[in-house]
């Protein structure tokens, strides 16, 4: 009997033993709180005037301060504090970030920086704070360059900020090719210009001989494909940037209309529509001519390619079905599938340059839109409406589209204009006149 | 079932021999008292002069505690309250055991200090021992001592079974307790009781209790057991197997407990959800990455008292849906907020501070997501 109890007694006790003291423990778990609603505001930074090691760095540095600030303003997902509400000065790039004082204007980021000039040469270092964090966010870096570079320099430094903050790669260092357009609408001259993604260092690619149209970067930057009615009709054309020669895309017959160009993934090959006897189809051809092969074979206009980044893909609009839609189909040729389901029609799509949406032109109801779906066809998104939005084209982060929109009238211009992915932040890209096109190119090496 | 009955009838009749012989030594205990106060030697003008100095000197005791004892006046009477005598041990058994609070009295030379100290300390109702009756023992010019071999008859006298001396103490504490309390009492209790020859009946019973007092450390530890009330009736049954484990079970259990058990009222819906919806506020993704808006993290961090983040606590716990490196990015847009929410406090009841002085934070963005 006593040994039975005890054999009970020692069982409970030492099963409480055990489970006790996990009970207790339990109970002394961290608070675990899920939170799934945040705000979608503009990350305040603040960015006193970089310090000018040296006199003659006084105007770069200035400059600088200014190209990086207006980079990340024109991203919509920083606001900058102005100068005046700072509370403390800056007066050496290495002296202790007084955590405090940017807390109190509610800076987020803090991005301090000097320029100093050696002979022609510049040399650019800053230094990027995360203000409540109170640590730096990466390390400080230094760029050397030209004296003339220093645009390029300021890109860098915002490229550099976006990157840290944002994750995704900044698209500052980039440059636009685009139609820059003059005269009366009827009577329009077209010329080939490169600008940079802000609007400056504008360059004239062509003269205003021909009409041009549709110009592509390449996927390294160094070349681009348009089409050119020098000839009298459209025809494609591949001009070196930095020597600015053209020359024709080889292998095409003469007599055929050829447009909408666009490279593929690996810049070795060009895909493009040409015409023959009434009817569209879309080709590819070896960039230094050669080995034309017919992608797409209907008794329809198939026009507009454009390549996964893989380069496994293809994306094209066709009116197969009566009017225009998108059209997803393997890159050596094979099964077509219709991603487009929405109401009115569908154009010019193209592959973003991180494979996840596919941007497009749609026209619905007399008015025209920029939008982004799936690459199923999934999650359509229109991003603007206007009289004529059209063209897209990806900036290399795969967030900010640009594209052009004309107004409506006799007196209607092209513009280009800029938008973020999310619908946000639409702006028009400053550029010396009318403009229209655009193409974005990878960033700079 | 023999064999029990064997060692109960054992232990009941070495009780009943205990309770026999030890009546008549008792007795004995208390005589030696009673000579001690039998000396008055200090005359009523001597004692009222005394008591007056002690009343003006007693406010200025009872607003300084512990350090108080540079009041200068030696004969600073306690006044003649008797109800500042309960002693503020809230479990009488362990306060007893630990003579520390000698140190405290040895500054003032007086006995006095160490009683205006005891009244603010024991606001909680203690438990009084049987003390209670009597008046405070009155300072007074002492004579010599005495009294001390008094007690040693005590001592002497109980030859047998030690333990059992505690059984007789009805409901208290296990003998070790009391043996251990007993001999230092009648060392620096009886000297100054015998000096005391103020008032006649004041009973020496005063001078036990000062060294029970001062006993914090351990009133808590212990303090703890009492509200388990499972191993305090296990011991009644007295089967010793049973006793022994539950003991042990009660000391493992118990020692933990005080030190991972979360203190005060948990949490209410309401503040979890200011909290929640405080560090909402700040958590901006809208310069997030698209690959980092479809990363969840987890984010773990400290809190202070005043329901601040503690900066350099804030780590990745764990991540989901995204690389490294949009983890990265989610996680420093989850710091930014828990920080800059943070720096003024999120205004938790530090009652509850238990339970929320390490926090997880699941910073999920599913529903911030572009569509």
């Amino acid at each position: 009997m006593l040994t039975r109890r005890s054999l009970i007694c020692s069982a409970s006790a030492l099963a409480a033993a055990t489970t006790l003291p996990g009970l207790v423990r339990a109970q002394n778990r961290p608070l675990r709180l899920e939170i799934t609603e945040g705000v979608i505001e503009p990350l305040p930074f603040a960015i006193p005037g970089f310090i000018a090691r040296n006199g003659a760095a006084a105007d770069a540095a200035a400059d600088i301060t200014r190209v990086i600030a207006a980079d990340l303003r024109g991203t919509g997902l920083f606001r900058q504090i102005p100068d005046s509400a700072h509370i403390s000065t800056v007066t050496s790039f290495d002296a202790p970030i007084l955590y405090p004082d940017w807390q109190a204007i509610n800076a987020q980021a803090l991005i301090v920086g000097e320029v100093e000039q050696q002979g022609g040469r510049l040399i650019v270092r800053f230094r990027l704070f995360d203000v409540f964090s109170q640590q730096p966010l990466g390390d400080g870096l230094q760029f050397v360059g030209e004296r003339d570079g220093w645009r390029r320099m300021a890109h860098n430094v915002a490229d550099q900020v976006y990157e840290r903050i944002t994750g995704e790669t900044g698209y500052f260092d980039t440059r636009v090719v685009f139609v820059h357009e003059e005269g009366p609408k009827n009577a329009r001259l077209k010329r080939l210009a490169l600008m940079d993604y802000d609007g400056a260092n504008v360059q004239f690619l062509t003269d205003s001989r021909a009409i041009v149209m549709a110009p592509r970067f390449s996927p390294t930057g160094d070349r681009i494909i348009y089409t050119s009615f020098l000839s009298g009709q459209p025809r494609v054309y591949v001009m070196d940037v930095a020597s600015v020669r053209s020359r024709p895309l080889e292998a095409i017959s003469a007599g055929n209309m050829t447009f909408s160009p666009r490279f593929t993934a690996d810049g070795g090959t060009v895909v493009f529509s040409m015409e023959q006897g009434g009817n569209t189809d879309i080709f590819r051809v070896d960039v230094n001519g050669g080995g034309r092969t017919q992608l797409t074979n209907a008794p329809s206009i198939e026009t507009a390619p454009s390549f996964s980044p893989d380069g496994s893909q293809m994306v094209f609009e066709s009116d197969r079905t009566g009017g225009q839609q998108i059209y997803v189909m393997p890159a050596g040729g094979g099964e077509v599938r219709r991603i487009s389901q929405g109401s009115g029609r569908y154009g010019t799509p193209v592959w973003s340059p991180r494979g996840d949406y596919i941007a497009f032109t749609k026209q619905e109801s007399g008015r025209f839109h920029i939008g982004v779906m799936r690459t199923n066809g999934s999650e359509e998104r229109l991003l603007t409406a206007s009289f004529l939005d059209e063209g897209p084209t990806w900036a290399p982060n795969g967030r900010v589209l640009m594209f052009t929109r004309e107004t409506a009238g006799a007196n209607g211009a092209p513009a280009v204009y800029s938008v973020d992915i999310s619908g946000r932040n639409l702006q028009r890209v400053a550029t010396p006149g009318m403009a229209s096109d655009p193409s974005w190119s990878p960033r700079l090496p | 079932m023999r064999r029990s009955l064997y060692v109960s009838s054992a232990i009941h009749a070495a009780i009943l021999l205990w309770v026999a012989l030890g009546d008549g030594l008792f007795k004995d205990s208390p005589d030696p008292v009673f000579e001690v106060t039998g000396v008055t030697l200090v005359s009523t003008a001597e004692f009222d002069a005394m008591f007056d100095q002690a009343q003006t000197s007693a406010p200025e005791a009872e607003i300084t505690p512990a350090p108080r004892p540079a009041e200068p006046e030696p004969p600073a009477a306690p006044e003649p309250l008797p109800e500042p005598a309960p002693l503020p041990e809230p479990p009488a058994q362990t306060a007893e055991a630990a003579p520390e609070p000698a140190p405290q009295p040895e500054p003032t030379p007086p006995g006095e200090v160490t009683d205006t100290l005891a009244p603010p300390a024991p606001p909680s109702g203690a438990p009084d021992l049987p003390q209670t009756g009597r008046p405070t023992p009155r300072p007074a010019d002492r004579i010599a001592p005495v009294p001390t071999p008094a007690p040693e008859q005590d001592v002497a006298i109980a030859p047998e079974a030690t333990p059992e001396v505690a059984t007789p103490a009805p409901a208290e504490t296990p003998a070790p307790a009391e043996e251990q309390a007993a001999p230092e009492e009648a060392a620096t209790r009886i000297v100054t009781e015998a000096e005391t020859p103020s008032g006649g009946p004041l009973g020496p019973l005063a001078s036990i209790r000062p060294p029970t007092r001062p006993d914090p450390p351990r009133p808590v530890e212990t303090a703890a057991p009492a509200p388990d009330p499972a191993p305090q009736r296990e011991p009644p049954q007295s089967d010793p197997l049973a006793d022994a484990i539950a003991l042990a079970v009660a000391s493992a259990v118990s020692t933990p407990a005080p030190s991972n058990a979360p203190s005060g009222p948990p949490l209410t819906a309401g503040a979890r959800e200011g909290f929640r919806v405080a560090v909402s506020t700040c958590w901006n993704v809208g310069s997030l990455s698209s690959e980092a808006q479809r990363t969840t993290v987890i984010v773990g961090f400290d809190m202070t008292r005043e329901a601040r983040p503690v900066e350099g606590s804030l780590r990745l716990i764990s991540f989901e849906g995204g690389s490294q490196m949009a983890a990265q990015q989610a996680f420093e847009t989850a710091r930014r907020a828990i920080l800059r929410c943070g720096a003024t406090g999120y205004g938790l009841p530090v009652e509850s501070y238990d339970h929320w002085q390490q926090v997880e934070l699941v910073f999920n963005p599913a529903g911030m997501r572009l569509r």
